[in-house]
């Protein structure tokens, strides 16, 4: 796989874990196209994802669809599944714990910072995810690796099952699908592919 | 001179308000669900009207003889220079035994260090700097004492003076070094 | 291959970052020479004031990598000395939650549906703008309705409403303690009277918990005044924490007033009260002693269940302490529909004992103005300055709950708070006319507010309901537009002026940059909105630095100056009672009504409900079969406020109901049981509690649980919430009554 199609997997998976907006809402039908395409055997979150576009064709009815299970998964309140990887990593169950300071630590190491108007804490799921398609796009393989293995692959453990079982439709099936690629990459033992 | 550091616990003045509780969660970084120190309500005495209520204020008792120290098998749990029983977290393997023998219920096993926790005073963090444990210095009631009863002008050791200090279980012959004073209270 | 268009635009749209499509653009280029490590160690002490209650607790925000790691009390502030309550410390909890509201939203589908989707704060604003219009071009500035848990921040957030011409600007107070306002008011011309707990010999409570509805101040002058030897009394129906301290007397609810006017009739009886003091200072009396005169010991036995003998011992021992005793005035919810006269009777038996502005007993607080007048205390007066606005326009209609109109109970409802349960019954019977957009500020009405279901009801009634809170709380589940306010812990603040027995000061400064960036200070959020609305006139201030440094100005005291002690009062200025050394010291300072007397025997009232001085009147008791139903406050929480907080929620995530052991024989319940509470009109489910501390006729569980927003994940479905029970019924002056509900239980 070249460098470009896993900068831009990271990518898709980013722009769905970013909150919904109106862009990437209306392009969903091709990141779900990208998928099927690269990813094995995700065949039946490719059908449910596919029934989602066509009951909910690009506009606003399908943004607020997707807001409707973002901001009860991720966002206030019942936060299914909180988006933070603080919250899993120890402490308090709180935000802003030491791993978000590690990995805001990492992006600076890699000549990073997350810039003024991002309004994102460092260790958001989408913002590792963009990281990795930084890191990726740039080919900064051994950085990418590191990152993985430090940060995301134990974050992603986590996370994608409380995604997963949250049953909501879209997000549960794409954290199927990360999960399975992630899998891949690990059977692979080649994160860059 | 090496110190005798000791806790004292005034029930007449505690209110369980719980500001101890909480000052050492973060002080002391305890994960969640655990507690180094609560102060549950003992239950309530006699029968309407004439009912009676206080609040005991549990943690390490820092015994002079504690049984954490003699079973623990790699000296992890050790009496430091000043008398205050503390866990060195890198000597300790999780074996538990510490925790089986502990007679006040005082220690658990903190998941994030892998090592037995419990209460130390806030030694380190305030005691060694010339403050007073998170505990006593955010005490609503005004229910905590703290200090070196070597020093004979220190307001623990007055106060003990002028009040009976009493241990819990003193049958074990733990020798505890956190007193409750029960002057006011119906015991 | 559209989609490689989208990604790749993404991807290499700029050189060294991803393009700023829909939400990317996170990452910059560091710039080497910039590149900044951070600071492991660097631990800074950040002094501010809390705010996991109203009460603005001077604090210590110990800071460490860029992180608040622990909260302590000021330590330079005696006061306090360096001591904060279990909420205090849970501060970090609150700061860090995961479950805050980090976004405006708007509403996308149906009322209490829960859908909602973010929004930029323009488009909140644009939003809230157009419908404030829509309402006010339709039905005029007087359909908004504004309410907000009175603080710091009502400055800002009413002059939105005011500007709008709606003249139905209200504060929480109605459904707290705001009897004791209008007693305040009514008897000494202001509401700026405290207690010098620290200093009394004998204090009685009526309801009043400081143990477990700590003020950390108040609590500990009265841990203070015990520890010298002072005696407490506690008139409870249910054996609370303060209780526990002293003696318990479990009084029949809603009879207070009885035991109040026996004190009264003993102290007239037995020649015990302050003769001088009653002739000096005060008017009326005749009238008072003609009103008491048959209420004796006797009577209010059978009335309150308490011994003639204990009423007569407990007046006697408060007459002997004279002045440093206190009968305390109460900070609380209202028991009953008159309370404000129970509340009166309360200030005029302490006037009988001559203990106003004497040590131990009651003082009008001494802020700057008023020091100004005093010759000796002048030098301390630093009076803080005002922010000036241009004139609100004159609304066209009275407001909905008749304040200050004379020669009703309106007249005397404090101006500032008003009767915020009338919102509800406004929206729902249009009644004088209807409310039909609703603005809420740190406040949640459903939960607070008498009858819930009711209070739904209304909420779906509305053209548009604004929340702006820290967390979806009930009534932000309902809105159409959800404002995330940040914490205490992330803003600046006007000075609040705190002045006790001195002028003091306090600041609120950030401790940390705001967690959630996208998270505003409630002074950015009205300005803008006003900005937004073309009211921007009423907010002349560049940020809030600017507004505070236009405060201190006439003080002399700098905003530097100010966060580097976080408490300023006069150095060297002593407490000050204007009595302590001239018993007859003139009081005209204190009293800011025309009389310049303590009324007793009130004009005011006497226009408003024809009862110029307290009189009895004997409210239901409990039929058998049938129990009290009575609330109260508990340490590690704060009412409506802090019932998702995680570590408060940890300590405390629910409660039960309280029943004494007879009355569970009685119904065959055992601790424990799960049971189902009927009011008649309204059932709970809740779990019982079996205990000896609590009246055979009364029930009791602590308020704020119960919550219905799923949102409030750790505090949903769990427990009783009171209001869900307690029937709406509007007290003489606006307030809501709690301790009249009689309640059946049975297993559920």
């Amino acid at each position: 796989m070249d460098k470009s199609m896993i900068a831009e997997l990271y990518l898709s998976f980013a722009a769905v874990f970013h909150r919904p907006n109106q862009d990437v809402s209306d392009h969903l039908e091709e990141l779900v196209d990208l998928w099927s395409e690269v990813i094995p055997e995700i065949d039946e979150a490719v059908q449910k994802l596919s029934t989602f576009c066509r009951g909910f064709p690009p506009g606003e009815q399908r943004l607020n669809a997707l807001w409707e299970h973002y901001i009860p998964l991720f966002e206030t309140g019942a936060v299914e599944a909180s988006p933070y990887a603080s919250v899993y990593s120890g402490e308090k169950g709180l935000v802003l714990g030491k791993e978000a300071f590690n990995v805001q630590q990492f992006y600076a190491n890699c000549g990073y910072v997350m810039g003024e108007k991002s309004a994102e804490l460092p260790d958001h799921l989408a913002v590792e995810l963009e990281f990795c398609a930084l890191l990726a796009r740039n080919g900064q393989a051994e950085a990418l690796m590191e990152f993985q293995k430090k940060h995301l692959t134990p974050f992603l453990k986590s996370i994608l099952p409380r995604i997963k079982n949250s049953d909501r439709p879209v997000y549960s099936e794409i954290a199927t699908i990360l999960e399975v690629r992630q899998l891949n990459l690990q059977k692979e033992g080649d994160f860059v592919g | 001179m090496a110190k005798k550091y000791t806790m004292i616990i005034n029930l007449a003045k505690c209110i369980g308000c719980q500001a101890c509780t909480v000052a050492c969660k973060f002080q002391n970084n305890v994960p969640d669900g655990k507690f180094r120190t609560k102060t549950p309500a003992n239950e309530l005495k006699g029968t309407y009207p004439n009912v009676s209520l206080y609040f005991v204020k549990e943690a390490c008792q820092m015994c002079q003889k504690a049984p954490c120290v003699s079973v623990c098998p790699t000296k992890a749990s050790y009496y430091n220079e000043d008398g205050v029983v503390l866990v060195d977290e890198d000597k300790c393997v999780g074996c538990l035994y510490c925790m089986t023998a502990c007679p006040y219920d005082a220690r658990f096993l903190n998941n994030e260090t892998g090592a037995v926790d419990k209460c130390t005073f806030c030694y380190e963090l305030k005691v060694s700097k010339g403050e007073k444990p998170a505990c006593v210095s955010t005490c609503v009631g005004g229910a905590l004492i703290f200090g070196d009863l070597n020093d004979p002008l220190s307001q623990a050791s007055q106060f003990l003076a002028k009040h009976k200090g009493e241990v819990r279980k003193p049958e074990l012959g733990t020798h505890p070094g956190v007193y409750y004073i029960y002057e006011g209270v119906v015991k | 291959m559209k989609r490689r268009n989208f990604l790749k635009g993404v991807l290499y749209g700029t050189g060294a970052t991803m393009a700023l499509v829909g939400g990317f653009g996170t990452f910059n280029k560091l710039d080497s020479l910039k590149a900044e490590a951070i600071d492991k160690d660097l631990e800074t002490n950040v002094f501010s004031s809390c705010e996991m209650c109203r009460n603005q607790c001077p604090i210590a925000v110990k800071v460490k990598d860029g992180k608040v790691v622990k909260i302590d009390g000021h330590p330079d502030d005696a006061a306090f000395g360096g001591v904060i309550c279990a909420r205090g410390n849970a501060g970090p909890s609150l700061l860090y939650d995961p479950q805050r509201i980090k976004k405006p939203m708007i509403r996308t589908g149906e009322r209490g549906e829960g859908k909602f989707k973010e929004v930029s704060w323009d488009e909140a604003y644009t939003y809230i703008s157009d419908k404030l219009y829509n309402v006010k071009d339709q039905y005029g500035g007087e359909a908004i309705a504004l309410a907000s848990r009175k603080g710091p921040h009502d400055w800002f957030f009413r002059s939105i409403g005011k500007a709008l011409g709606s003249p139905n600007v209200f504060s929480h107070e109605a459904t707290c303690p705001m009897t004791r306002s209008v007693a305040l008011d009514t008897t000494f011309g202001n509401e700026a009277i405290a207690a010098d707990y620290a200093n009394t010999k004998y204090l009685i409570s009526i309801g009043r918990n400081w143990f477990e509805g700590i003020h950390v101040a108040q609590t500990r002058a009265v841990s203070k005044a015990l520890s010298n030897g002072a005696k407490l009394v506690v008139l409870d129906p249910r054996f609370s924490i303060t209780a526990s301290k002293g003696e318990w007397l479990p009084i029949k609810a809603t009879t207070d007033l009885a035991f109040v006017m026996a004190m009264a009739n003993i102290l007239i009886q037995e020649n015990l009260y302050d003769q001088n003091f009653i002739s000096q200072y005060t008017e009326g009396f005749e009238k008072w002693a003609e009103e008491v005169k048959d209420k004796t010991p006797e009577w209010a036995e059978k009335e309150t269940g308490i011994s003639k003998d204990k009423i007569i011992q407990i007046t006697r021992e408060f007459a002997a302490a004279k002045p440093q005793a206190i009968l305390d005035f109460g900070w609380r919810t209202a028991y009953t529909p008159n309370d404000y006269q129970l509340r009166r009777a309360i200030l005029i038996v302490n006037m009988m004992i001559g203990n106003l502005e004497v040590p131990g007993g009651y003082y009008r607080t001494k802020p700057a103005n008023f020091l100004k007048d005093f010759p000796d205390q002048a030098v301390h007066a630093k009076v803080l300055g005002n922010i000036t606005q241009p004139s609100f326009p004159k609304a066209s209609k009275g407001r909905i709950d008749g304040t200050g109109v004379k020669g009703t109970p309106g007249q005397i409802i404090p101006a500032y708070d008003g009767a915020v349960g009338k919102i509800v019954e406004s929206i729902l019977t249009e009644e004088p006319y209807p409310i039909r957009a609703w603005l809420v500020h740190r406040f949640n009405p459903y939960i607070s507010l008498t009858e819930s279901p009711r209070v739904l009801e209304a909420f779906k009634k509305l053209d548009l309901l604004v929340t702006c809170d820290v967390y979806m709380t009930d009534t932000a589940y309902f809105s159409d537009v959800v404002l995330p306010e940040c914490t205490y812990l992330e803003r600046y603040e006007p000075i609040f002026d705190m002045a006790g027995l001195t002028p003091k000061y306090v600041i609120r400064q950030p401790a940390v940059p705001l967690v959630y960036p996208d998270t505003k200070p409630y002074w950015q959020i009205y300005k803008e909105l006003g900005e937004k609305m073309g009211l921007g006139d009423y907010f002349e201030f560049k940020d809030m630095e600017d507004f505070v440094t236009q405060q201190l100005r006439p003080t002399g005291i700098t905003l530097d100056k100010m966060k580097e002690m976080g408490v300023w009062t006069p150095p060297g200025m002593n407490a000050f009672y204007v009595r302590a050394n001239d018993a007859k010291a003139s009081m005209d300072t204190v009293l800011s009504n025309h009389s310049k007397k303590i009324e007793i025997f009130s004009v005011d009232v006497e226009e408003a409900t024809k009862q110029g001085v307290p009189k009895y009147v004997s409210h239901p008791q409990p039929e058998e079969g049938k129990f009290r139903f009575v609330q109260g406050k508990v340490a590690v929480h704060t009412n409506a406020g802090t019932a998702n907080v995680p570590i408060l929620n940890e300590l405390m995530p629910t409660n039960t109901l309280w029943m004494n052991p007879i009355s569970c024989t009685k119904l065959s319940l055992k601790d424990g049981d799960e049971i189902v509470i009927s009011s008649g009109l309204n059932e709970h489910k809740g779990k019982i509690k079996m205990t000896e501390g609590i009246r055979p006729d009364t029930v009791f569980c602590y308020h704020g649980f119960g919550r219905v927003s799923p949102e409030l994940k750790r505090a949903f479905g769990k427990g009783i919430n009171d209001n869900h029970l307690i029937p709406n019924e509007i007290g003489e002056v606006g307030n809501t009554v709690t301790s009249t509900t009689f309640v059946t239980v049975r297993k559920a």
